[in-house]
């Protein structure tokens, strides 16, 4: 190492640690789940806040314990991309970023695949709801920041929520706002041997996982959903489950998707009261 | 590959599916005629072609190289993992529209696809958050590298490793789309598996030098080499295409552009779901969701014997030709 | 009148489609109406024997896009002989948070004599212009018209920088040198 620019600290410091010197890492065999207070179908606590950015048309800001993301949208304006043909519906583009500290390992500035798949996917979970129709020749603009990701899982999930609650809050005229819920399929109980496969013990559905129980899972689903039109407007599963399994998964989703409706509902009153107040 | 469909041949099309009557004579759950081929590249270590009559062309590719291995730092897992890469690529020649950067998208959603269904990483590896942060800026096809246990892929990753810790057998599936006419992504999963059928990976021989020092060689043998462990267990994707209330397998273009969504399901053998994606800017209820889950997972497993009956046969007939001291002739690129 | 228990927001079920009529802000779905923005839901009543109608009021209004029949607020950005190219600032009185492209050809300058018209007797770069929105145009503008007494020129700055004051429906004044230059002039509105 080049000891002549990378000058050390002279004195050490104990490092500040979240946790007791004897804390042992999570593993599903506890039978509980990493943050013990929960049960398998419970969800983090959802912080939710409109209105953070000022520029934008609309924004909102998202809170899953460690799952924090901004999302601003701009528009509708003119389009401006040159090549583009003439469009008698809006175009919407999401642009999903991971702020380089936001996970473990240090990410990239540039956009790498798996944030232009993210941003693509994000595209299809949302327009369902939008009604671009009455938005010809303009386009919408969606930016996302991830600020920290506690589990790509939850953090995609607060995404879509976070963006459609955004889009709301820039008067964008929607069908129908889109609750977005992630679930993993953790195999908990006492280890068994791989081989010994045949006697399997159906996994358990850990909704919203964190980043803890996603290193087991087997598998994961991420769910968006418009609540008052009964309609799915993205599904994505990876991971190797059971046909039974899945569509349970589903149900727990959709389910869970309400209660994130409530939360949207509220969230979005909220602005509204405020700026009943200003006036 | 057209790009806009007027609104008479989108209700002609609509009201078709309605009547359970499509344009090319098939009805709803129906495929197109398959036509596969492996063995069709001589510098890889297997290939295989498919064509789906009505366009579809796609060529898959599996080099097998030997790298070092890839381990996580924090869990220490991936040390004895051998590695798969995917990439898809589609050729400016398939389509006006695949020219200049006009294919990165679907490049990038095809690669995080196939990546995703054939590399998930199985429990206790690392998260998938990790597996793909790896950018390649320069190629066009994006590449994705993951690890796996025996996951959702099916291969099984330990039997790659040569040298727990240092070295291991990459697998770089390439497929390269020659021609467009719809459901390129089944198409893909077809090849995948009829190329990883056709690999052939040479025995490695290692010795162990004490301390810690290993030193391995690649036996040069043509007739003595492994075959895939797991392949098996690969999952075969098929994608349903929703068009009003129904929906539609196998879609061609200008059903393609009619859908409102559509649903990627991967399934292996045994009929475990490996895979589920929603494509298109549409909404689809549950109910429906769940039914078109339960097709394409019926589907899928049948689709499976049928290829695997394929790979068998021709891999027989070219057994028999080839004791029989008679050449083996490929249909080759250029035939129909 | 409103209060914040009138608040809706997108999705959520207003009443039934044989109670009211759809109005801004709202949308019928098979049987239902749903409110598509956020805001408070008002119930307005036009007459005994038609239905009352729902509208939300938009909480934060989103930028005016121009919509076919609009009256627009532009600014003249560039002329030549076939079309005045131009940036729309404002759609009904509301403004746009980023300008729209938009051009005026020469055929839809007036109503009258198109063949005679020459854009630069019409329009100078620089002119604030009132206009109709005719079609959504191509891929990149909007198409104009200024075929009507009170739409063309409301403002605009003479060659020496005065500003400039009509006196006919094709002239206008400059109100420091008194020179007089030709313009395709809005009638003034009272």
């Amino acid at each position: 190492m080049d000891r002549k620019r990378v000058a050390g600290p002279e004195l050490s410091v104990a490092p500040l640690i979240e946790y007791p010197v004897d804390h042992k890492r999570w593993t599903p065999q506890q039978e509980k789940r990493h943050d013990s207070k929960r049960q398998p179908e419970d969800m983090r606590p959802i912080y939710l806040k409109t209105g953070l950015i000022g520029q934008a048309s609309g924004s909102a800001y998202i809170e899953l314990e460690k799952t924090k993301l901004a999302c601003g949208v701009y528009g509708p304006k003119p389009v401006k991309r040159i090549g583009q043909t003439f469009s008698g519906r809006g175009l919407l583009t999401c642009e999903i970023k991971f702020a380089t500290f936001s996970c473990a390992k240090r990410r990239n500035q540039m956009r790498d695949p798996q944030e232009k798949e993210l941003s693509q996917i994000l595209t299809q979970a949302l327009s369902p709801a939008i009604r671009l129709d009455l938005l010809p020749k303009s386009a919408i603009e969606v930016y996302i920041t991830v600020l920290e990701s506690d589990g790509l899982g939850s953090c995609f999930s607060a995404a879509i929520t976070a963006a459609s609650v955004a889009l709301a809050h820039a008067g964008i005229e929607m069908l129908d706002l889109v609750a977005g819920c992630s679930a993993s399929y953790i195999q908990t109980g006492p280890a068994r041997s791989i081989s010994s496969g045949a006697e399997s013990i159906p996994p358990q559905i850990f909704m919203d996982a964190d980043l803890e129980e996603e290193k087991y899972e087997q598998g994961s689903i991420v769910l968006a959903y418009m609540p008052s039109l009964n309609e799915v407007t993205h599904v994505l599963q990876s991971g190797k489950a059971e046909g039974s399994i899945i569509s349970q998964s589903v149900e727990h989703c959709v389910e869970a998707c309400n209660k994130i409706y409530a939360v949207m509902h509220h969230a979005l009153l909220e602005s509204v009261k405020e700026n009943q107040t200003q006036l | 590959m057209p790009s806009l469909i007027s609104p008479a041949e989108r209700d002609y099309i609509l009201k078709g599916i309605e009547c359970n009557i499509r344009a090319d004579g098939r009805q709803r759950p129906d495929y197109r005629e398959v036509t596969l081929e492996t063995g069709v590249v001589s510098q890889t270590s297997g290939s295989a072609r498919v064509r789906i009559a009505g366009g579809t062309d796609v060529l898959v590719s599996v080099k097998a190289e030997i790298g070092p291995v890839l381990v996580d730092p924090e869990t220490g897992d991936g040390a004895d993992k051998g590695q798969i890469i995917c990439s898809v690529e589609c050729a400016p020649s398939a389509s006006q529209q695949f020219e200049g950067r006009g294919a990165d998208e679907l490049n990038n959603e095809l690669t995080q696809m196939m990546s995703r269904f054939l590399s998930h990483s199985g429990p206790a590896a690392s998260s998938f958050l990790s597996t793909t942060s790896s950018s390649s800026s320069s190629s066009t096809a994006a590449s994705t590298t993951a690890k796996t246990t025996s996951g959702a892929g099916g291969i099984n990753l330990s039997k790659l490793c040569i040298i727990p810790g240092q070295q291991c057998w990459i697998l770089y599936v390439d497929a390269l789309v020659l021609d467009y006419g719809g459901n390129l992504m089944d198409a893909i999963f077809m090849g995948t598996r009829a190329a990883i059928y056709d690999t052939r990976i040479p025995k490695t021989e290692v010795q162990d030098l004490g301390d810690g020092q290993f030193e391995f060689e690649v036996l040069d043998d043509a007739e003595d080499t492994e075959e895939v462990a797991g392949r098996e267990d690969m999952p075969l994707c098929v994608t349903l295409n929703k068009i009003g209330a129904r929906h539609i397998v196998d879609a061609s273009p200008l059903e393609e552009l009619c859908t409102e969504a559509k649903l990627v399901v991967a399934v292996n053998r045994s009929g475990e779901l490996c895979g589920l994606q929603k494509g298109h800017e549409g909404g689809i209820e549950p109910s429906l969701l769940l039914e078109m889950i339960q097709s394409g997972k019926t589907m899928g497993q049948s689709l499976i014997k049928q290829l695997d009956a394929s790979i068998k046969k021709e891999a027989e007939s070219d057994l028999a030709k080839r004791q029989r001291g008679e050449p083996v002739h490929k249909l080759g690129f250029f035939a129909q | 009148m409103t209060s914040v228990a009138d608040a809706v927001v997108p999705g959520q079920r207003l009443g039934h489609v044989q109670e009211y009529i759809a109005g801004a802000g709202t949308y019928a779905l098979q049987d239902f109406l749903y409110a598509s923005v956020v805001g408070l839901k008002q119930i307005s009543r036009t007459s005994d024997n038609e239905l009352p109608t729902m509208t939300v009021q938009r909480e934060n209004s989103q930028s005016a896009i121009p919509e076919i029949e609009a009256i627009v607020t532009c600014k003249v950005v560039r002329v030549n002989p076939r079309f005045a190219s131009v940036n729309i600032m404002v759609v009904d009185g509301k403004p746009c948070k980023d300008d729209f492209q938009g051009i005026i050809r020469v055929q839809d300058v007036r109503a009258t004599e198109k063949d005679k018209v020459k854009i630069y007797n019409s329009f100078r770069p620089g002119d604030i212009v009132r206009a109709q929105v005719i079609s959504l145009g191509d891929a990149r503008s909007y198409y104009l018209s200024t075929a009507a007494n009170e739409l063309g020129v409301i403002f605009g700055t003479s060659v020496a920088g005065g500003s400039l004051v009509p006196i006919s429906w094709q002239e206008m004044q400059c109100t420091k040198t008194k020179v007089i230059e030709l313009r395709k002039c809005a009638k003034p509105m009272q």
